[in-house]
């Protein structure tokens, strides 16, 4: 008999004694989604309020800007402070896009593309390259995280080995929590994701929290309100 | 060290006689406990989550066979390989034969407790395979040659001193102790190993019976690269952990980071629905899967006790419990600690191994007030110490000292003459350390009996009420 069987039959044999494991009589499903839309923001700009308020708790940063202009311009702030010349990004236009203003404002910028990198060569690429700019399919606001997909992305390294993580994320991308979330989409469709939320962290001396374990050390989410242009490489 | 719960209360009276570890444990669970009451607060619907996560594995573990035939199936479709392992050995046999058909030599592990319980790592490195913790507190434990001290705190016992020491002594890096410093020497050394590594080794947190796919939850980002770096995947999955769908997640995802590390949302969670790189040209070539069984059918068997196997490894129950607050998790001799591992101890390694597991306990039901899917520890723990007398496991002094107790118990008049002897015997011993009680630690001072007695002031008590 295999191990499969053995183990089914195991099951099945254990099935033959009733459960004594009281019930807790109705579903509850209805109560907690009661409770949860009464503490609901009603609109964007509120659900917007309350993802900056949960992301800067957990160390995040967040900025609001008008274009993807102006997004480029704090980045490349931020980039010659940090003295970074090399910055990755991952597979979706948008992400594309605003590598190319980033290019006009510092023109040895070098970027790395996860497209035409086999795995192998986009994981030492990006384990040497400082900031990844990444673009998320939601942002969800009652714990300020953030929602990616990798069958869009394309790759999950930029995100995981580079030390700072820019985000750009549209106005229209938020929603509430992640019961709305998996009302929204298509689960067969996204089988790879990971959801994230805050740079990554560790307690485990004394309890003591420190940022950039293994994963990015900052976390900066530019929010755009107008749509994005277009644009190539 | 290797511990061992056959060896329980020599543990204890380690981990009584050692003040830094006491200081560290009682710290860290103060501080956890502080930081879950804070995000617990803040979710009004926190009691109809819990029982609504409760009648989820309920069904679960109701119907166990029918959603492990779902998930295999899904799993097929989503080309991942589906491994059955009867017990730890065969876990072990089938992961190390993935490894050597593949050619593996260097393997990066995120935290598991069920790889913990087959005692994987001893075995791939007997078998000339580097098997490398990344978790921090795991790979720190792992250096300093021990067993986890907590389900989510690995190296909860360890002080930043002790910390800094071990580095310095296993890694010859200068002497740290800044949390910081100690954190940027790891991260560098396990980067290069990720980088480097064939194979990865994971957990799982939720397993989804419907869409073949699962997902692990984690902070550090190392889960991650784990699973993302190295061209195969093994997740090693205890068979209590699948939920139906992935639509019942959200539930879980509320409870599980407050009660686990008191975070209102963990900072990861990662989804695995398959090999990625024929995908999308990264991660994994392959994904294995290995459906544990070592000892879960058994404790399926018991009609009551089953619900212990709706545990999500939180480790709420350690932090609140003043038993494991006082002797931390070794003491328990197991990868399964505080309340919980209580219960699981004599269940999953039997009750001769186990029989003063379920002792470790006050019983007063903190443990039950805060877990997330509302086991009924303190009834389970009862009902273990019952299998245990039973069994005839207990000490044969005890059984007949409490059958004397329940002979003066029965008998009002005898039982406070009886109960009178001790308090004027201790009366004769002016310091509270030399009354000789056997057993009872000797550096902890004995209470002195009230001259008045329980019985009169409850009588002055109820008096004073009429």
């Amino acid at each position: 008999m295999s191990s499969r069987e053995l183990i089914l039959n195991r099951i099945k044999d254990a099935s033959k004694f009733p459960s004594e494991i009281p019930s807790v009589g109705f579903d509850f499903e209805n109560e907690i989604k009661k409770e949860i839309a009464a503490i609901t923001p009603k609109d964007n700009p509120g659900l917007w309020l309350q993802f900056q308020k949960e992301l800067e708790a957990i160390s995040g940063e967040f900025y609001s800007f008008f274009s993807m202009d102006e997004a480029a311009e704090i980045i490349s702030k931020l980039l010659l402070e940090l003295k970074i010349e090399k910055i990755g990004i991952s597979k979706e236009n948008i992400c594309n896009d605003v590598a190319i203003k980033l290019k006009e404002k510092i023109a040895s910028l070098e970027i790395v593309s996860p497209v035409e990198l086999n795995a192998e060569e986009r994981k030492k690429e990006f384990a040497a390259t400082e900031a990844a700019i990444v673009h998320p399919a939601f942002a969800v606001a009652d714990i300020g995280s953030l929602v990616f997909n990798y069958d869009t992305t394309g790759t999950s390294y930029p995100h995981f080995l580079c030390d700072n993580t820019f985000v750009i994320i549209n106005e229209n991308q938020i929603i509430a929590n992640q019961f709305e979330l998996f009302d929204k989409i298509d689960v067969e469709e996204s089988k790879n994701m990971v959801f994230v939320t805050g740079p990554s962290r560790t307690a485990d001396i004394e309890k003591v929290l420190v940022l950039g374990a293994h994963g990015p050390r900052r976390l900066l989410v530019i929010k755009i309100k107008n749509q994005i242009e277009r644009g190539s490489l | 060290m290797k511990v061992s719960p056959l060896h329980t209360k020599r543990h204890i009276k380690d981990a009584l006689g050692n003040a830094s570890v006491r200081k560290a444990v009682m710290n860290a669970t103060d501080s956890t406990k502080v930081s879950r009451q804070k995000i617990v607060d803040q979710i009004p619907y926190w009691e109809i989550l819990r029982s609504k996560a409760h009648s989820i594995k309920k069904d679960v573990i109701e119907n166990l066979d029918k959603y492990l035939l779902q998930f295999e199936e899904n799993c097929a479709q989503n080309g991942i390989t589906v491994h059955w392992a009867s017990d730890a050995a065969e876990a072990r046999k089938i992961i190390l034969d993935i490894a050597q058909k593949n050619k593996v030599k260097k393997i990066v592990k995120s935290k598991s407790l069920t790889t913990e319980e087959i005692h994987l790592n001893d075995f791939l490195i007997e078998n000339g395979i580097e098997a490398l913790e990344t978790d921090l507190g795991e790979y720190i434990v792992q250096l300093n040659e021990q067993i986890p001290s907590h389900l989510i705190i690995p190296a909860m016992h360890l002080s930043r001193k002790d910390i800094g020491k071990l580095f310095a002594d296993k890694l010859g890096v200068d002497y740290t102790e800044e949390p910081v410093e100690l954190l940027e020497i790891a991260r560098k050394i396990l980067r290069e190993k990720f980088l480097y590594a064939d194979m990865g080794i994971t957990g799982v947190n939720f397993a989804f019976a419907s869409s073949g796919s699962f997902c692990i939850v984690e902070n550090e980002a190392n889960a991650h690269n784990t699973l993302s770096l190295p061209r195969i995947h093994v997740a090693v999955m205890g068979l209590e952990k699948i939920i139906p769908d992935v639509k019942y997640l959200p539930y879980f995802l509320k409870l599980l980071p407050p009660s686990a590390t008191g975070q209102k949302s963990s900072t990861y969670v990662n989804f695995v629905g398959g090999p990625s790189r024929t995908k999308y040209g990264e991660g994994p070539e392959q994904v294995h899967i290995v459906i544990l069984d070592n000892g879960r059918t058994k404790v399926l068997r018991n009609p009551k006790l089953r619900e212990t196997l709706f545990c999500i490894r939180c480790g709420a129950c350690l932090n609140i419990c003043p038993v494991y607050q006082q002797i931390g998790g070794h003491a328990y001799g197991w990868v399964y600690m505080g309340p919980i591992g209580a219960t699981l101890i004599p269940q999953y390694l039997g009750e001769k191994e186990g029989k003063l597991s379920p002792f470790l306990s006050s019983l007063c039901g903190a443990c039950y007030d805060v877990c997330p899917v509302k086991i009924n520890l303190p009834d389970h723990l009862l009902t273990l110490r019952n299998k245990i007398v039973e069994s005839g496991n207990s000490k044969a002094a005890e059984k007949a000292g409490f059958k004397l107790w329940s002979f003066f118990a029965s008998r009002p008049r005898l039982y406070r003459f009886a109960s009178w002897i001790p308090a004027k015997l201790q009366q004769l011993f002016p310091s509270e350390k030399a009354f000789p009680v056997p057993g009872y630690y000797k550096k902890r001072k004995f209470a002195r009996f009230d001259k008045n007695g329980f019985r009169k002031q409850f009588l002055e008590m109820k008096n004073k009420l009429k």
